[in-house]
């Protein structure tokens, strides 16, 4: 039977028809690729791998709580990203600008540094950050990331509300992303989740 | 593919309002946020938040803020709610984005990362907490003087894999 009329109505409202669309939504413009949720014993560091190489931008969303005990149930633990399999510091330059409550800071380091902060143990509030990754199929452009982070421990001194950018001085697509707090393991429950954007 | 980041619930004022509730939030999401452009016909106002009616000292905040000429930084703690912004002005509405990371889960307490800004005054960079482990099923705005009519609230939900 031929097709003889296609209207958006008859897509979204009728009582003999499914509401098939909502006429919002545009499936495809940001889509889950990968999570990673810890589980008991912990873990090193998180890896997405094998990224699919379809979308103009990334974007990793997390909570997490590492095992360090320095200045335990307090602060921000920060955290190390790796492109490609790429540990070699040299290669990469964080920026950020933070606010801590009793001050602000800001510093530029060259390091991996730019992947977002997750808290310490045995703190009230778990680490956050939302973290862009721009163009990261472009063969022809070096990699930055744009990142927001967020530690609150209920405490005057140890919250951080936080922005990071950073660096990968490599034009090569990105394929796989690696994070590892700087110090101690990552704790059960700490999630971590990646999005491609169109 | 199904949609990812979806609209859950959005409402535009028709009248001056102090308060405005969204509940029964479904849990089938990972991540929320919450889009709010507010404006008050007075001038400066805090825009409050609270989760599941909750309005004991269980909040907190630690921002970023610059007004033109100076960073500095604030913290509070034991509040009876999210103060997302106190910056305000009668001629600006004032946008801010709330994200509500792992909001569903019955583990942690939650954490919050949000951007308020007035384009006259200043932007803000928070860092908040929730001291509950409770899925959050509400979320409640509130003036302490009153939204204005033409002020938008949406939410919407990111959904991982």
């Amino acid at each position: 039977m031929a097709v003889t009329s296609f209207k958006t109505s008859s897509m979204t409202t009728g009582s003999k028809r499914a509401r098939v669309w909502d006429q919002f939504s545009s499936p495809g413009n940001f889509e889950s690729i990968a999570t990673n949720i810890v589980g008991a014993g912990g873990a090193s560091f998180i890896l997405f791998s094998n990224i699919p190489q379809t979308y103009n931008y990334l974007e990793i969303r997390f909570s997490a709580q590492t095992t360090d005990t320095a200045n335990s149930g307090l602060g921000n633990n920060r955290m190390n990203g790796y492109f490609n399999g790429d540990e070699t510091a040299t290669n990469y330059y964080s920026h950020y600008l933070d606010g801590y409550g009793t001050g602000v800071g800001s510093a530029a380091e060259q390091s991996a540094k730019w992947a977002g902060d997750a808290s310490r143990t045995n703190s009230s509030g778990w680490g956050t950050s939302i973290i862009t990754i721009l163009d990261y199929t472009n063969t022809n452009k070096f990699k930055t990331i744009r990142s927001f982070s967020a530690v609150n421990t209920n405490d005057s001194n140890n919250g951080l509300s936080r922005m990071g950018s950073g660096l990968w001085r490599s034009t090569a697509a990105i394929t796989s992303i690696k994070i590892v707090p700087e110090s101690g393991t990552l704790k059960q429950n700490s999630s971590f989740a990646l999005y491609g954007v169109i | 593919m199904p949609a990812t980041y979806e609209p859950i619930s959005s409402t535009i004022l028709t009248s001056n309002t102090s308060s405005i509730t969204f509940s029964n939030i479904p849990q089938t999401y990972t991540d929320i946020t919450l889009v709010v452009n507010d404006i008050n016909s007075t001038g400066s106002f805090d825009t409050l938040v609270r989760f599941n009616g909750d309005s004991g000292s269980n909040y907190s905040r630690t921002g970023l803020r610059g007004n033109g000429s100076t960073a500095s930084s604030y913290s509070q703690t034991n509040l009876s709610a999210i103060n997302l912004c106190s910056d305000g002005s009668a001629e600006y509405a004032r946008p801010a984005i709330v994200n509500i990371i792992n909001y569903s889960n019955a583990t942690t307490n939650k954490t919050v990362i949000s951007r308020a800004n007035v384009a006259s005054q200043g932007v803000n960079l928070l860092a908040q907490l929730w001291r509950n482990t409770s899925a959050i099923n509400s979320i409640t705005i509130l003036s302490s003087s009153t939204f204005a009519s033409g002020a938008s609230f949406s939410l919407y939900g990111i959904k991982a894999a």
